[in-house]
């Protein structure tokens, strides 16, 4: 029916609408996954193709002029030369010009581990080599590892939040239900977790864990690290919210028709705790990015030559490098896009969906 | 009562014996609910002794803070955490309440005794569709499939008088008026057939008409459905129209109790006969 009024998610949805800022940090941020996921397809060349002829190319010019005439994108073939300080000069060689292939044929990958494919998105023929961002140490592009290494710091931020979430809520929700003892116990681990310096603890359990981890498994030991240190604060948040939710006479209708326990609090109390929990997650998706970052940028994390934006950082940890090879800083633009994108999602996320200021904005 | 052995008293108490002899749903006796704890204890309901038979309404009457709510959701067991049950027995259908498990109260709640409340716009969880929550009732107490509960809602709503079932049972409880909102509760406590209905002032936030409906609907609800209801309100209009039997409480203690038609033509405590003179007619 046309005069049906809306659900409480859809005016939450049109208010959140109505923040240009927040709906294209949306925008940035589907496509910053969009990228991580098809990373095979986007980047011209696969992770650990290097070739050392180009240690810290600068990013190479497309040129669309030809003669003075629009042509299809080429690029120029360059040289490696040092000059007289033993510093890296790539001489441009304008006799050799080579045009971007659209959908050619380059690295073997397997989209999502199974389908195998050749597909790239651009990619010019052999010798010459196109690096959009630059070349890292090994010749290596920046591009493509930037795009690979969007998926180990995306997934990261989105699953440890998640699992995080997930533990916050079970034991936020059973410790404003039941209170007493089981409050009192559960509050009190929570206090354990969060006494202790988030990055210390976060080293530290690093170290325990074993290193001779395979890839895999220290990119699992790094999320379920990052979800151990932060979900107590998002527990004892929600801890406070169940002890008033609990006292809502639709709690106790629940209990008069006979429900158990377990679905009164998943059913009727934690849906009302997503208000908060939504973005309080989305805000703190950063925090776990910055942290994988950190902990890959001093080596503890996703190891070369697997790609990871704190990886890619610490090749940037040296000013000479950063002085001859500025595009290396690359990633840290990305990381910082990301953590503010969240972050403003996150914020519009709270206004819409803070109670208090609903009133003020229904749309009808 | 008077310690007179008028005849009078004697009609009255051999009507009493034959009261209780007929096999009760429900009986309250000597039940007492204390709140506070050790050094600061006071009594809420005191020495309650309550006999509902099987179809029959008993409307339990008081003014606020008569204890009613009280006894009323004890009954279920449904008391805040600060409130207990210190003395008394609660037998239903023969076995007593107060010494049953958890999950034999469960079994209990909702589907041999229902319980509808006073505003049903908090009683129904906003973010749910009303016919979620009464699937609910079925999903707790009966082994029906989804195909199954999605047919017998709208049966159950129109057996409460509700119009287009099936738009209601799509809609959440703020787009409902009072009125629906009271009916469709009723539906969800009746949804698991139970004998007993504990209605906690069910008018009190209704208008007048709709007050009027709702009597109707309770009346109608008894017979078809061979229902008690044990009515805790403090109208004595509607108890005149609807109980077949009054317990009067005050301050935690019955001061009277017996058939409708006597206690209201001859009322012995002087609290029943205030509540009769305030009454608007």
């Amino acid at each position: 029916m046309k005069n049906q009024s809306l659900s409480e998610f859809q005016i939450a949805l049109g208010n959140f609408k109505k923040n240009r800022w927040a709906l294209l940090s949306v925008y940035i941020i589907f496509i910053l996954y969009v990228g991580a996921i098809l990373a095979d397809f986007l980047s011209p060349y696969s992770y650990k193709n290097e070739d050392r002829k180009f240690s810290y190319c600068p990013p190479t010019k497309i040129h669309f002029l030809k003669e003075g005439k629009l042509s299809w994108p080429f690029i120029y073939g360059v040289q490696l030369t040092f000059d007289e300080y033993h510093k890296r000069v790539y001489k441009i060689n304008e006799k050799e010009n080579y045009p971007l292939h659209l959908f050619s044929r380059g690295d073997e990958y397997k989209f999502l581990g199974i389908i195998p494919g050749r597909l790239h998105l651009i990619g010019t023929s052999q010798p010459a080599r196109f690096y959009l961002l630059g070349a890292d140490s090994r010749g290596r592009d920046l591009f493509s590892r930037i795009l690979y290494g969007a998926r180990v710091s995306l997934s990261i931020g989105l699953i440890g939040v998640l699992i995080s979430f997930a533990i916050g809520l079970i034991v936020g929700g059973m410790a404003g239900y039941y209170g007493g003892v089981v409050d009192n116990i559960l509050m009190r681990l929570c206090e354990m977790f969060m006494m202790i310096p988030g990055f210390y603890l976060l080293l530290a359990l690093r170290s325990a864990v074993s290193d001779k981890f395979s890839s895999l498994q220290v990119y699992f030991a790094i999320i379920i690290i990052l979800s151990f240190i932060s979900w107590a604060s998002l527990a004892r948040i929600i801890r406070g919210m169940c002890l008033s939710l609990k006292e809502r006479e639709y709690v106790l209708a629940a209990k008069a028709i006979g429900l158990t326990d377990f679905k009164i609090i998943v059913r009727h109390i934690l849906p009302h705790t997503l208000s908060y929990s939504i973005f309080a997650l989305m805000l703190s998706v950063p925090g776990y990015i910055i942290g994988e970052s950190a902990l890959s940028l001093i080596g503890l994390g996703i190891q070369d030559p697997y790609a990871s934006w704190g990886n890619l950082l610490s090749d940037a940890m040296s000013i000479v490098r950063i002085k001859f090879a500025p595009w290396i800083l690359w990633p840290a633009f990305f990381i910082f896009l990301t953590v503010v994108c969240f972050n403003v999602v996150g914020d519009c996320l709270r206004d819409c969906l803070d109670p208090l200021l609903k009133s003020e904005k229904k749309i009808s | 009562m008077g310690n007179c052995v008028c005849p009078d008293n004697l009609r009255r108490m051999a009507k009493d014996q034959l009261f209780s002899m007929k096999e009760s749903l429900l009986s309250l006796r000597n039940l007492t609910i204390t709140v506070g704890d050790f050094y600061f204890e006071r009594i809420l309901v005191d020495g309650l002794n309550l006999e509902i038979s099987p179809e029959s309404i008993m409307a339990l009457v008081g003014g606020s803070g008569s204890g009613k709510t009280t006894t009323g959701l004890s009954i279920l067991r449904l008391l805040p955490p600060a409130l207990r049950v210190v003395r008394g027995e609660i037998i239903f259908n023969g076995h007593d309440l107060l010494k049953y498990s958890a999950e034999k109260m469960r079994g209990i709640r909702g589907k041999e005794i229902g319980l509808v409340f006073q505003e049903p716009l908090n009683a129904f969880n906003p973010v749910f569709t009303i016919g979620y929550q009464i699937a609910e009732v079925f999903k707790a107490h009966t082994d029906l499939v989804s195909q199954q509960i999605f047919e017998k809602i709208p049966q159950l709503l129109e057996q409460v008088g509700i119009q287009d079932a099936r738009r209601i049972a799509q809609s959440y409880p703020h787009q409902l008026s009072g009125g629906l909102r009271q009916r469709a509760m009723m539906a969800q406590a009746l949804a698991g057939g139970p004998q007993l209905l504990i209605a906690d002032e069910p008018t009190s936030n209704l208008d007048v008409t709709s007050q009027a409906h709702i009597i109707e609907l309770f009346r109608q609800l008894k017979e078809e459905l061979k229902l008690s209801i044990l009515l805790i309100t403090h109208d004595l209009g509607m108890v005149a129209h609807l109980a077949d039997s009054v317990a009067v409480l005050s301050n935690g203690k019955v001061v009277e109790q017996g058939d409708i038609k006597e206690v209201l033509a001859d009322p012995k405590h002087s609290y029943t006969r205030e509540l009769l003179e305030a009454m608007v007619v």
